[in-house]
């Protein structure tokens, strides 16, 4: 879509989304803020679910030192990588998927569709969730502290990957979010979307080699759930598929691009349906 | 006497009507249908990695495949029957508005989120048992060598642990009255009593000092034991040891929200809510 | 159980303050905030005392934060006193005594008890239940009001689905089934088109009538109390202005009607001022105020003496004596 307006101003149009996307995400935050008990409520919080997680996995290995080709370490890793993903997940999809019922029911949509701005950008990045905002810094952490347990460390072409990996993931589960943002234009309700997304992230919580069969097949072939916290993972701890490096961001932009394919395709039938 | 009877029989009228609107809202809020399901299901992952485990070293604790199979197949019930939102469903009444129009009504408020809790809990069980029981049947593996004594008991078990998982949760709701933090305290509350209950893994596989103190702590009621029993993994002390700590907890938590409630009114009724 | 006639409602010395506490902007104000705070009284409600016998329709209009729902939250036992006593039905409302809150309903604009997802009918349903109305009465009472309301086609469709001025309509059928014999009523046609508002005045009127219950209501909307109230109750700042029937309150506070003429030619006030107080000009029409009593006198004269083009006669508007009785002070 063309930003007219943008050319107009001089401004490049990437800056003028930048720039929005601060505008956005300030107040974002400045509301947030206003609730400050929650906010420092909401960190404690966070540093309790990620201990809790943490010592919840432990227990298997009570039994074990090794699950899945896992020990305990490599494992945190895994779960430190999940609450990243998880924390942008509920910072920046959650709050715009939850708003998706009301942008359709009040026709906010309409008003959103006549801005001169490309609506995808506006309905899915708008608004931005910081009650759980600690997460994605903590996930790092933790992280972290898996590593040196597993006495591992990452040489700089395994960071990289790692990085390459993990943005690859992360825009996996962006594509996936605006998939579903498309099916509530359809379904005129985003009631249970985020749940749908939820869940498909929850399950990333382990390695997919924790899961068996069929189930491990799906995780990593169907729902690419894999890609969210696994491979990043393993690329960390130098026990990753070269081939990765190619296929993740392929993956993600062919899913991005499939995803925007649904989008426009709602958007169409959604304004020929609302005149 | 007549007076307790006939308290009793006006509150059940009104529980038939209350519970009969929890079931059609149930019903017609179809985007729960989706959490449902999802987080129902979610016992079933930590079962296959403890399927794992058993495959690589052999039986965790005495705990073959069947064991865990059958723990977490009926698991995927029993959390969601006896697990309560109420907490953040009160929390949200209150920050609304809807509390006003409960406290006038002329029935508890505690008996209206309690028969809401149960509409809700009635259509999760219709919906969850046809996917439970194909879950098992798919799993295999899954027995549970109970008569129908022991499977009454269950039920009681059952129903005693989603009145006291209720109880406890109205008791921290209360909390909201006076902060907004009430969802949160009852979140570190119930995370905590996660590891205390037999969410996190059977209690049996846990260090012997945390089975002790699950023993005598509310967790389990709602969780674990049920489960235990149904797996025929109790004897008859342990079974009445465990109705025992359920009952006193329950007792426990309403006579505290009893009192709670009270004290709850009065600051609603200086403030305004 | 109250005859008509006997005081059905008994407000005596009614005090209700709030503490607020007081909240500055900034980190240092916040993190002060957390171990000293600072309280500002709030008096929403100063001292009211007024009696309701049975029966009667009882407007309470005051602008928005007068007390008005503080007043009405203290009647249906929402909120207890600081100060004073309150009895309804002869009983203290704040005790919630189940015999209480079975004969009394609150409604209150823009808010619902309906079940959002569910059928209007649904609610109905579980009222009847919560307050055991037997089936006979409960049919009898659901027939009543469909058609006071025209509710025919709503009840089946789900209560998210109506206009604001549908849903008032059922929340009203939801809050009346019981057959309550007190209403409490605030600002039930508040965010009502004109059409809404009409139909939820034309209810309650034809209700007050018909079924003689005692009806409390606050508005900050004039034509809701002119429509339905006899007696009108002025709140402002927590005090209560002015305590009697509308028809006083115009002849105590407006003792003057508004003569508009339209002049042949231009207005202006010299000529009219010997007529009476010239309260507006604007080109060739002007508005008079002149004394009840000398109105036709008036009126007369003007025909007579100038170049009268129009004429006609109007009461001042109440909205005007309520806006200056709340002015004074």
């Amino acid at each position: 879509m063309t930003d007219a307006a943008g050319l107009v101003n001089g401004t490049s149009p990437r800056r003028r989304y930048l720039r929005l996307l601060g505008i956005f995400w300030r107040n974002s935050v400045a509301t947030e803020m206003e609730y400050r008990l929650n906010f420092v409520a909401n960190a404690i919080l966070s540093v309790f679910w990620l201990g809790w997680a943490a010592v919840g996995v432990g227990v298997y290995f009570r039994f074990a030192d090794e699950v899945g080709g896992w020990t305990y370490p490599e494992l945190l890793v895994v779960v430190g990588l999940f609450f990243t993903v998880n924390g942008v997940r509920q910072a920046m999809i959650t709050p715009n998927l939850a708003r998706m019922t009301e942008y359709i029911r009040m026709g906010t949509l309409d008003f959103l569709l006549t801005k001169p701005v490309d609506a995808q950008f506006m309905v899915s990045l708008r608004h931005v969730g910081v009650f759980n905002w600690l997460d994605p810094a903590l996930g790092i952490v933790l992280a972290a502290v898996g590593l040196a347990a597993s006495d591992r460390t990452p040489t700089a072409g395994g960071f990289a990957s790692f990085l390459v990996l993990l943005v690859a993931g992360v825009v996996i589960m962006y594509a996936v979010a605006l998939a579903l943002m498309s099916a509530s234009v359809w379904t005129v309700s985003s009631e249970g979307m985020d749940d749908v997304l939820q869940g498909m992230v929850e399950t990333a919580r382990l390695p997919v080699q924790l899961y068996r069969g069929v189930l491990q097949t799906l995780l990593t072939v169907g729902l690419p759930v894999a890609f969210l916290t696994t491979f990043p993972a393993e690329a960390l701890l130098g026990r990753g598929d070269v081939h990765l490096l190619v296929v993740a961001p392929l993956i993600a932009l062919a899913t991005v691009a499939a995803a925007t394919a649904i989008w426009r395709f709602a958007l169409h039938s959604y304004s020929g349906a609302s005149s | 006497m007549t007076d307790i009877t006939d308290s009793a029989r006006r509150l059940a009228i009104a529980y038939r009507g209350m519970v009969r609107a929890a079931l059609a809202n149930a019903l017609a809020y179809r985007g729960r249908l989706a959490i449902w399901l999802l987080t129902s299901l979610f016992p079933l992952i930590m079962m296959v990695v403890w399927l794992n485990v058993v495959d690589e070293q052999g039986p965790a604790a005495g705990w073959t495949s069947s064991d865990f199979a059958s723990y977490y197949v009926a698991a995927a019930l029993v959390f969601q029957v006896t697990q309560s939102y109420l907490v953040w469903i009160w929390d949200d009444d209150l920050r609304n508005g809807t509390m006003s129009f409960k406290l006038l009504k002329p029935v508890g408020v505690f008996h209206q989120f309690l028969s809401q809790e149960i509409g809700i809990r009635l259509v999760t069980l219709a919906f969850l048992l046809p996917v439970v029981v194909v879950a098992a049947l798919a799993i295999g593996d899954v027995q549970y060598a109970v008569g129908p004594a022991r499977l009454a008991l269950v039920a009681l078990a059952i129903l005693l642990g989603f009145l006291l998982s209720c109880t406890m949760a109205m008791s921290f709701a209360l909390i909201g009255f006076w902060s907004t933090q009430s969802g949160n305290l009852y979140s570190l509350w119930w995370g905590a009593g996660a590891f205390l209950s037999g969410w996190i893994a059977p209690l049996e596989l846990l260090p012997d000092a945390l089975r002790s103190a699950a023993t005598v702590l509310p967790f389990r009621s709602a969780v674990g034991f049920p489960l235990e029993l149904l797996l025929g993994r109790l004897d008859s002390g342990d079974v009445a040891v465990g109705f025992a700590v359920t009952v006193g907890w329950l007792v426990g938590f309403a006579f505290v929200f009893g009192m709670g409630w009270r004290a709850a009114l009065r600051r609603y009724q200086a403030v305004g809510g | 159980m109250t005859g008509i006639g006997t005081d059905c409602i008994i407000v005596d010395g009614l005090v209700k303050h709030f503490r607020i506490h007081r909240r500055a902007a900034g980190l240092g104000a916040s993190l002060r905030g957390l171990v000293r705070r600072r309280y500002d009284v709030v008096r929403a409600v100063d001292d009211i005392s007024f009696n309701i016998a049975s029966g009667e329709v009882v407007g309470f209009l005051g602008p928005n934060g007068a007390g008005k729902t503080t007043t009405l939250k203290c009647l249906s036992g929402l909120l207890h006193p600081s100060a004073g006593r309150v009895r309804v039905l002869g009983h203290d409302p704040a005790r919630r005594q189940p015999d209480f809150l079975g004969a009394i309903t609150l409604v209150m604009g823009q808010r619902n008890q309906l079940f959002w997802d569910l059928p209007a009918m649904e609610t109905f349903l579980v009222n009847q239940a919560i307050y055991r109305v037997p089936p006979t009465q409960f049919r009898a009472a659901l027939e009543r009001l469909v058609v006071l309301l025209d509710l025919g086609d709503l009840l089946d469709k789900q209560v998210r689905q109506l206009s604001l001025g549908e849903r008032m309509r059922c929340e009203l059928a939801a809050a009346l089934l019981h057959e309550p014999q007190v209403l409490f009523l605030d600002e039930p046609t508040l965010g009502l088109d004109v059409a809404g508002q009409a139909a939820i005045r034309g209810f309650l009127a034809s209700y007050a009538n018909e079924r003689g219950a005692t009806i409390l209501l606050t508005s900050h909307y004039m034509a809701d109390v002119t429509a339905l109230a006899s007696r009108v109750v002025l709140i402002d700042g927590g005090t209560l202005r002015y305590d009697g029937s509308l028809a006083d309150l115009v002849a105590t506070h407006a003792p003057y009607r508004l003569v508009r003429i339209t002049l042949d030619g231009k207005a202006d006030a010299e000529t009219l001022a010997p007529y009476g107080d010239v309260a507006s000009i604007e080109g060739p029409e002007a508005v008079l105020r002149v004394p009840r009593e000398s109105t036709r006198d008036v009126a007369g004269r003007l025909l007579a003496e100038l170049p009268v083009v129009d004429v006609s006669i109007q009461d001042v508007p109440v909205e005007d004596i309520v806006r200056e009785v709340f002015a004074r002070d």
